[in-house]
């Protein structure tokens, strides 16, 4: 695993506030990985529960989650439909509030921020990678990859030369001014992975990111975005199916019927395409 | 690798993140800005035209009738200035004929003059004289053979001895008929042949002795039939009309007659008004314009045209929760970047502005051409003249103005929708 690069730069491990409280999140047969102790905890969830009233009734789709992501490291959150899984990343990257507990991304906590706040703590703080890539469809690769630093106060000259080496980093620096219906389904994720590490973010939330690609287009996006964290120190989260992901991943966290089910380290992991096994039942992905 | 400033702020954490967040903004350039909206409209054209169609005929329906009312407006004053114009008393009129007409004013002429006011007058065009000529030599014939018969029959019953008195009669009364007949035949054919002579030496020379006299004679004659119906101008015809406006320039190059010559000048002139009045009236008729109603105004116009706009502007409306709904995951991104909700609104009041501003300028000049079209056709040249300019440019200040705010009224509660939405409910993805 590779040193987060802030431990190189002196800065002081986790501050007492943030240790994890051990017995809390790690009942069961989790285990802590030994990078926990030298690391911040750069996303922090407790005890968050989210309801739905649907047709007069009320749904719970997270019944008390609590977890702790520690910076720099590549967290992926595995689960079948309906468990909860997007709703707990929705909470994380600050896209809906919980009913009850609360979420803090960099010991922030998102919930009680304006909406103003809210908007500016995503373009500096958080990226975002989504299943349909999302990139505007008018623009071209440069000017989706700067617009978020365009919309931080970056000046146009900065933002054009900063999206160029991004782009080029992913391997796209000869498709600069290519639109996305001139881009392969691949190429045009790779230009969101570009986009969501414009700011320089802390964190980078990657929703389904393989889900509309084929197998080979979809291990390569997995192997460049971990290629990168790990380069730029870049705490990764996915949502996913896909088991490709869990060979990059640090750590796994699965999650059923709203709660969490079990955490696994990779080391703990037992991969084979098309299945896996580790302690405990089969997991039934996609 | 980014700027130092941000690099910053990953380091921080809790409250330090915060106040560091409140630095470094600055708002989106405005080449981005106008980069998105018109690559918005134009990824969605067929929904951009279909909204923009409907602002050109809003719009060009409220200038068109801006313009039509104010210039049906301006031709109803006319048309009462035309008709309400005075008329000068008829002893005036007399008085004045008498002294042109007693002027020497054909024989004040040289030779050269004369033959130019002859052609001026169009006695230098005999055509219809010569085919009336054609015309006229069968029935001659016949009168006098007529008349021949009659006499004979005439002279048939004066030798009769059982002849009545009664048939007698008769009989001279035919003759008398007879022989009226061939006179005034004749007379008409002496007067046209006079004529053609005239004209044929107006345009040749060639004719015979004392043609100058003749012509002399013709131009008094026609001066003082002209002056003589100035009491009763609505006899003349226009070119009658024009032809005493010659003659009364004639006088004034003589001298001496300036209040009579003023006073047949106004009479001239009141008569071609009187015409124009008329020639107006007509067309307003025609064209279903009551003089009086419109003086005093027509809110069924206003109404219309409130009508004709609110319901572009909801058309917009549709159009603008359409676009929305379609982008929903676009504005939700858009969000996730650090877009403020301001921002988003800003984004589709733009768009449907620019919409509103070339929809009415398209528009506007749809309208003004098509009530210029009107204009000329109905009513010619009073249309021209009546034509709104001062009034027109406000009209079209306040079509511009209006596209305008209809494409954002009309945009403004699905941009505010837009605003509101929150990243989440924009990225709904399927679990």
């Amino acid at each position: 695993m590779a040193e987060d690069p802030r431990q190189q730069a002196g800065q002081e491990p986790a501050p007492a506030e943030n240790a994890p409280d051990t017995e809390d999140i790690y009942a069961g047969n989790a285990l802590l990985p030994d990078y926990a102790r030298d690391r911040r905890v750069v996303v922090s969830v407790r005890g968050v529960k989210r309801s739905y009233a649907m047709e007069g009734e009320t749904v719970w789709a997270l019944q008390g989650v609590s977890l702790d992501v520690y910076a720099g490291e590549y967290l992926s959150i595995m689960g079948p439909s309906g468990s909860g899984k997007s709703t707990l990343f929705n909470m994380i990257g600050g896209l809906d509030k919980p009913t009850a507990g609360d979420v803090k991304v960099q010991g922030v906590d998102l919930g009680a921020l304006s909406r103003v706040q809210q908007a500016r703590f995503r373009n500096r703080c958080i990226g975002y990678i989504f299943q349909t890539y999302n990139i505007i469809p008018v623009m071209t690769a440069l000017q989706n990859v700067a617009l978020p630093l365009l919309l931080g106060g970056i000046e146009v000259e900065h933002a054009n030369r900063r999206a160029s080496e991004l782009l080029d980093a992913v391997g796209l620096g000869d498709r600069l001014h290519h639109r996305p219906d001139e881009l392969s389904g691949g190429q045009q994720q790779r230009v969101a992975i570009a986009r969501s590490f414009a700011n320089d973010p802390s964190i980078i939330l990657a929703d389904e990111p393989t889900g509309n690609l084929d197998t080979h287009t979809g291990e390569e996006i997995i192997t460049r975005l971990s290629k990168l964290s790990k380069d730029r120190g870049v705490t990764i989260i996915t949502a996913t199916h896909d088991h490709k992901m869990l060979s990059v991943s640090d750590r796994v966290v699965s999650i059923r019927d709203g709660k969490v089910e079990k955490m696994e380290l990779r080391s703990q992991l037992n991969i084979q395409v098309g299945s896996i096994e580790g302690k405990g039942e089969r997991d039934e992905g996609s | 690798m980014g700027d130092p400033e941000h690099a910053e702020a990953e380091h921080l954490y809790g409250d330090e993140l915060l106040e560091k967040l409140k630095y470094g903004w600055a708002p989106l350039p405005n080449k981005t800005l106008f980069a998105l909206v018109l690559g918005g409209l134009k990824i969605r054209m067929m929904r951009s035209m279909v909204t923009m169609v409907s602002i050109i005929l809003a719009i060009a329906f409220l200038a068109y009738t801006g313009l039509a009312n104010q210039g049906g407006y301006n031709l109803a004053k006319l048309s009462q200035k035309l008709s309400e114009a005075e008329q000068t008393k008829l002893e005036t009129v007399a008085e004045a004929s008498e002294k042109i007409g007693a002027a020497a004013l054909v024989e004040s002429l040289g030779a050269g003059e004369r033959k130019d006011l002859a052609v001026k007058l169009g006695m230098g065009e005999i055509e219809s004289q010569q085919a009336e000529m054609k015309k006229i030599a069968a029935p001659l014939r016949n009168g006098k053979h007529n008349l021949v018969e009659r006499e004979k029959e005439l002279g048939d019953i004066e030798a009769d001895p059982e002849a009545v008195p009664e048939d007698l009669t008769k009989a001279r009364a035919d003759v008398e008929d007879a022989r009226l007949a061939v006179e005034s035949l004749g007379e008409r054919k002496k007067l046209l042949e006079e004529q053609i002579r005239l004209g044929v030496w107006l345009e040749t020379g060639a004719g015979p002795a004392g043609m100058e006299e003749e012509l002399e004679g013709a131009l008094r004659l026609r001066k003082e039939t002209l002056v003589g119906m100035a009491g009763t101008p609505s006899r003349l015809n226009d070119d009658g009309l024009e032809q005493l406006a010659l003659f009364l320039d004639l006088a004034e190059r003589r001298g001496g007659l300036e209040e009579a010559i003023k006073v047949l000048r106004e009479v001239v002139a009141q008569e071609k008004t009187k015409r124009e009045a008329s020639d107006l009236a007509t067309r307003l008729r025609r064209a279903g314009i009551n003089v009086q109603a419109t003086l005093k105004g027509n809110p069924l116009d206003t109404w219309l045209i409130v009508m004709a706009l609110l319901t572009c502007a909801v058309g917009i409306a549709n159009a603008m929760l359409m676009s929305v709904a379609e982008r929903f995951r676009e504005i939700g991104t858009m969000k996730c970047l650090g877009a403020l909700d301001s921002l988003v609104v800003k984004l589709f009041l733009l768009e449907s502005g620019m919409l509103g501003l070339v929809g009415a300028g398209i528009g506007i000049v749809l309208g003004t051409a098509v009530a210029v079209a009107a204009a000329a056709i109905q009513f010619g040249v009073f249309g021209m003249r009546c034509f709104p300019l001062g009034e027109g440019l406000k009209v079209v200040g306040l079509s511009m103005l209006s596209g305008l705010l209809l494409a954002v009224i009309g945009a403004v509660f699905p941009a505010l929708l837009a605003g509101s939405m929150k990243p989440v409910d924009a990225l709904r993805v399927d679990e």
